[in-house]
């Protein structure tokens, strides 16, 4: 592999995991305050890929406009997620939690498949096959977009967390249920909220994804894998676990599939994922930042 | 008129009543204390109270108005908080952000900053450790911080369960001259103790608890000569 060869890989390995991360914290930042795995996260980035195709497709609206309108949208489908599910599941088992969600998972794909056909459908615009040259790589215009959007959201996330009474409750439930309700905190609240936002990150993300891949019913399933194994890679429920999960299987995709092939590069993930099961099964930050 | 009355109040865990039958009174600006021994049932009892647990069967009253199925969070901005055995901070945030974590439901700014500035001045050491992250503390500064967690709700009732438990006496001393400067300034307290002798001496009136029951109830300082509590409690 020449050394081009090597830094086009690293800069799309970058791009992805800014986008990878995007994915991964609202799954973490869930599972960090309710301590549930919503194995239906994927299919929730797989409605606003829809979304932001069908603005574009039907109503010509550029899917990163798309995202004013489909954020909102996934932050009310995650409160209602909340109400119809999630807040039932607190009160049974881990291991029915889990089947919860992933029934969720199955009739979303099943209901995709009727509304939407097996179709693949992807937002073409003049500038899907623009680039930007930086020395000697180039860079899809789109995957810049989507890198800097991320990057963004996942910057303003990072400060409402740390620096604001709504993230200071949320990591407060995170840290400690009863201790947050006999703080006078509104557990319940702040549980939907988490959701809400959760689940409202992928209402950025998918817009910005469904311009770089088809989205099809099975889109989301592929995502929730990759982000459980981000989660599980940055130690589950932890912010910056999460960005640094997803740097590290941004870069080792890329840079398998640059090295061997697309085939070995879908591999990489669950290869890292069986990897820090066995070594350091509680993270690589196993400090429960939850921020 | 009672701050906080429970009637024949009854809770558990799983199949088991913990506590049954369960009569109590405080009066507002009253000191009571509960005790009994491992596992009579107090820090049921309390989770009963500050609503961590459902009532089975009764009836929990706060100024005359029943509360048997508020949440905990709505009786916390009631006016009756906690200091949990366990503490149940938030480790990983700063004492400062433990502290306002629980004044963010509404409250106006100025009431916070007169909050800060009442728990900064009955326990100093929190104000040079505002910014350091709570897990860091030693056992003692953490329940300052949980004690003045539960005084930036504003408090009339403050529940204290285990104050003392797992700190040198020379920090249990310095607690309990902080609790006994609070109920001067007129707000009723429930403390529930291991240590018997501490407890009678730092109240008023007293409940003991045996295996989910009240056996006794009277004046703290009557109940320190009761015969029966000296030879079940205080060694004699």
């Amino acid at each position: 592999m020449s050394f081009e060869i090597f830094l086009q890989a690293i800069v799309g390995g970058l791009a992805n995991a800014a986008l990878y991360a995007l994915i991964a914290v609202g799954l973490t930042l869930v599972f960090g305050v309710m301590r549930i795995i919503n194995f239906a996260h994927g299919e929730f980035l797989m409605i606003a890929m829809y979304a932001g195709y069908f603005a574009w497709s039907l109503l010509g609206i550029d899917p990163i406009v798309a995202i004013a309108l489909v954020t909102p949208v996934l932050m009310v489908l995650g409160a209602l997620l909340y109400s119809s599910v999630m807040r039932f599941a607190l009160r049974v088992p881990e291991i029915n939690q889990m089947a919860a969600t992933l029934g969720l998972s199955l009739l979303l794909q099943h209901l995709a498949l009727v509304a939407f056909t097996g179709d693949n459908m992807l937002v073409t615009q003049a500038r899907a096959i623009a680039g930007v040259e930086l020395g000697p790589v180039v860079v899809q215009v789109n995957q810049l977009i989507a890198c800097g959007i991320s990057i963004v959201l996942l910057g303003a996330l990072y400060v409402v967390l740390q620096r604001t009474d709504f993230g200071l409750i949320m990591r407060a439930v995170a840290q400690s249920r009863d201790g947050a309700a006999l703080s006078g905190i509104d557990v319940t609240g702040v549980y939907k909220w988490a959701v809400a936002v959760g689940i409202g990150t992928l209402g950025v993300a998918g817009p910005l994804l469904v311009s770089l891949l088809y989205v099809n019913p099975h889109v989301g399933a592929l995502f929730t894998l990759k982000a459980f194994v981000i989660v599980i890679l940055g130690g589950l429920g932890s912010f910056t676990g999460a960005l640094v999960g997803a740097l590290v299987v941004g870069l080792a995709e890329s840079i398998a599939g640059a090295w061997f092939s697309a085939s070995i590069a879908a591999a990489v993930p669950f290869v890292i994922l069986i990897l820090i099961l066995l070594t350091r099964p509680e993270g690589l930050m196993n400090r429960s930042v939850r921020a | 008129m009672s701050a906080l009355r429970l009637k024949n109040v009854c809770t558990g865990y799983g199949p088991i009543d913990v506590v049954r039958g369960i009569d109590l009174d405080i009066a507002p600006g009253q000191r009571v204390a509960l005790v009994g021994s491992n596992g009579a049932g107090k820090s049921t009892l309390v989770r009963a109270i500050n609503g961590l647990l459902p009532l089975r069967e009764g009836r929990l009253e706060w100024g005359g108005e029943s509360i048997s199925s508020s949440s905990a969070p709505q009786r916390t901005r009631a006016g009756i908080a906690t200091v949990p055995e366990g503490r149940l901070l938030f480790p990983e945030c700063t004492v400062l952000e433990n502290l306002i974590a629980a004044a963010t439901y509404g409250e106006p700014k100025a009431h916070r900053t007169q909050s800060l500035e009442t728990v900064f001045e009955l326990f100093p050491r929190l104000h040079e450790r505002s910014k350091q992250t709570v897990g860091t503390l030693s056992g003692g500064e953490q329940q300052m911080v949980a004690i003045g967690r539960a005084l930036m709700t504003r408090p009339r009732l403050l529940i204290l369960d285990e104050p003392s438990i797992g700190l040198a006496p020379k920090v249990v001393a310095e607690i309990f001259d902080v609790l006994g400067r609070l109920a001067k300034s007129g707000f009723s307290l429930l403390l529930v103790e291991q240590n018997v002798q501490l407890s009678l001496r730092s109240t008023d009136f007293a409940y003991v608890l045996r295996q989910g029951q009240i056996v006794f109830s009277g004046e703290s300082s009557a109940l320190l000569d009761h015969p029966e509590v000296r030879r079940a409690y205080l060694g004699d």
